[in-house]
């Protein structure tokens, strides 16, 4: 019932890394291209695979597109598939509350019913807005 | 069980401060200037009463759905079907923490559960534990939450043969982000991919939810309440998907006040419990009126508790409520504590102790370590 004396202590040099940084190291077969910005000059990422069937795995199959690295030259690079961009703003910058952010995710383009829509066609916002609600309100 | 004034360790401020927890006032949540002390033989009474408590809140969380008890639950019927149908596929839990009263002496009694969105996780897992190892390396505590969660989210990943965790939460909560922060470790050791993401993140592009990456979600752990999720755009798409979701929506039942009378109703008398009703009975003596779906003590009303005036109205006193008789918290050096009793995987698992010099734990709390002695 107790615990024993042992124990994994590795955890917690895990745990300390992660409540530091505030930010995250995933363990994945895809890499981030981090080279991306978009119009309104934010970070943007893409995911980069090995193959086809990794980037499927994750997205799909239109989402995921052939890609060569390289000068562009079509030549000396390495062939990966990558997936749609996203941004990269509160991973790379550290997540911080915006409190003059009173809508839905800040990749997002407010519609009027409070629902939006991504400009990749994804729609972000649908969850956080009655948190935000009693957050403001001491609940 | 007594109260202890313990020397801190002398490099806890430095420790605190790695890992963000060290607030600007010098006034830290987790203080371990103070520590319980516990018997074995107190250590093995929370032990039952949590089992026998979650025993019987499974009992009452079918009865509910058998009943359809939702509308006293304060549960949108919405939410009920879909909550209802995760029980019955046999949904699994991960963890909840039950809030109990107990001095050392009575049998422990059942505050509430929470059974959804349970925070003060990291403090009883690890803070804890590192404290007893250096402290009083030859003593023991109850303490096997760590292992537990790991084993818990193993368990899991075998059982649903996914890989990828996606943990979404109000990330510019503290309590939220270190939770998902230290639930990430844990599901990270147990083998999960793992991706956090502010829960306004969130995306969902036709055909399923997507995490901040854009990647498409497999199984999401949410520290965020079903009953918020229920009124929001994107609830829907997830009893569309049937996603697999940490804590199932059944656990919304669990976590409601209003299964305390039910509780009360299918066990009247028994010892872990405290007579609870749906509607305002001074029979019930001096008593405590909770919100059914309210949080962190907002618009918990005292009647007939000498001492305790009206709270404060907030963000939950429009709510359906509930009538719980008033267990006074012990009081220790004029400090009240409550005990966290930790269920991972329907097994209890630990505790840790929050003591306030008020007697409704709250914003003032502190967390104190514990021991074992004898």
């Amino acid at each position: 019932m107790t615990k024993a004396t042992t124990r994994d202590w590795s955890s917690t040099i895990v745990i300390l890394s992660l409540l530091t940084v505030g930010s995250v190291m995933t363990v994945s077969s895809c890499q981030p291209d981090r080279r991306g910005m978009d119009t309104a000059g934010e970070a943007q990422k893409r995911n980069l695979y090995q193959s086809k069937e990794a980037c499927v795995a994750d997205y799909s199959e239109e989402a995921c597109e052939a890609y060569q690295s390289g000068d562009g030259s079509g030549s000396g690079g390495v062939f990966f598939f990558r997936g749609p961009p996203y941004p990269a703003s509160w991973r790379h910058a550290g997540y911080a509350f915006d409190p003059a952010r009173t809508g839905p995710g800040r990749a997002a383009l407010a519609s009027p019913d409070g629902v939006v829509a991504h400009p990749t066609q994804t729609m972000r916002g649908g969850f956080g807005a009655t948190g935000r609600s009693y957050a403001s309100r001491g609940g | 069980m007594r109260r202890e004034v313990t020397a801190p360790r002398p490099n806890i401020k430095a420790r605190m401060q790695d890992i963000g927890l060290w607030p600007r006032d010098d006034n830290p949540y987790y203080d371990e200037t103070v520590a319980y002390v516990f018997s074995e033989s107190q250590i093995e009474t929370l032990y039952e009463a949590s089992l026998a408590l979650e025993h019987m809140i499974g009992e009452a969380v079918d009865h509910v759905i058998a009943k359809k008890r939702f509308d006293e639950l304060g549960i949108p019927q919405a939410l009920a079907t879909y909550a209802a149908a995760c029980r019955r596929k046999g949904h699994p839990s991960v963890y909840g923490r039950m809030d109990l009263a107990y001095d050392g002496i009575h049998p422990p009694k059942l505050l509430e559960y929470n059974a959804d969105t349970p925070t003060a996780l990291f403090e009883a897992a690890v803070l804890q534990w590192e404290w007893l190892k250096e402290r009083f390396p030859d003593c023991d505590q109850f303490n096997s939450i760590h292992e537990a969660l790991i084993a818990a989210w193993a368990k899991l990943k075998n059982q649903s043969g996914l890989s990828r965790l996606t943990l979404a939460g109000m990330l510019e909560e503290d309590d939220d982000r270190m939770t998902i922060a230290y639930m990430e470790d844990v599901a990270h050791q147990a083998g999960w991919r793992t991706i956090p993401t502010p829960i306004s993140e969130l995306g969902f592009d036709g055909r399923g939810f997507v995490d901040a990456e854009g990647v498409y979600v497999q199984a999401l752990f949410k520290l965020y309440p079903w009953d918020w999720m229920a009124q929001e755009a994107f609830f829907d798409r997830v009893v569309e998907l049937d996603l697999a979701v940490m804590e199932s929506a059944w656990r919304v039942i669990a976590s409601s006040k209003g299964l305390l009378p039910i509780l009360w109703e299918l066990f009247p008398g028994h010892p872990n419990l405290l007579p609870a009703g749906f509607n305002n009975d001074p029979a019930l003596g001096p008593r405590v009126s909770k919100p059914v779906l309210g949080r962190e003590g907002s618009d918990i009303q005292f009647i007939d508790v000498p001492g305790l005036p009206p709270a404060p109205e907030g963000p939950y006193a429009s709510q359906k409520r509930i009538y719980q008789a008033y267990q006074p918290l012990p009081c220790f050096d004029g400090w009240y504590p409550i005990i966290g009793s930790w269920i991972i995987d329907g097994e209890a698992c630990g505790v840790g102790v929050r003591e306030d010099q008020d007697k409704v734990t709250g914003l003032g709390a502190k967390f104190r370590p514990h021991r074992m002695e004898g």
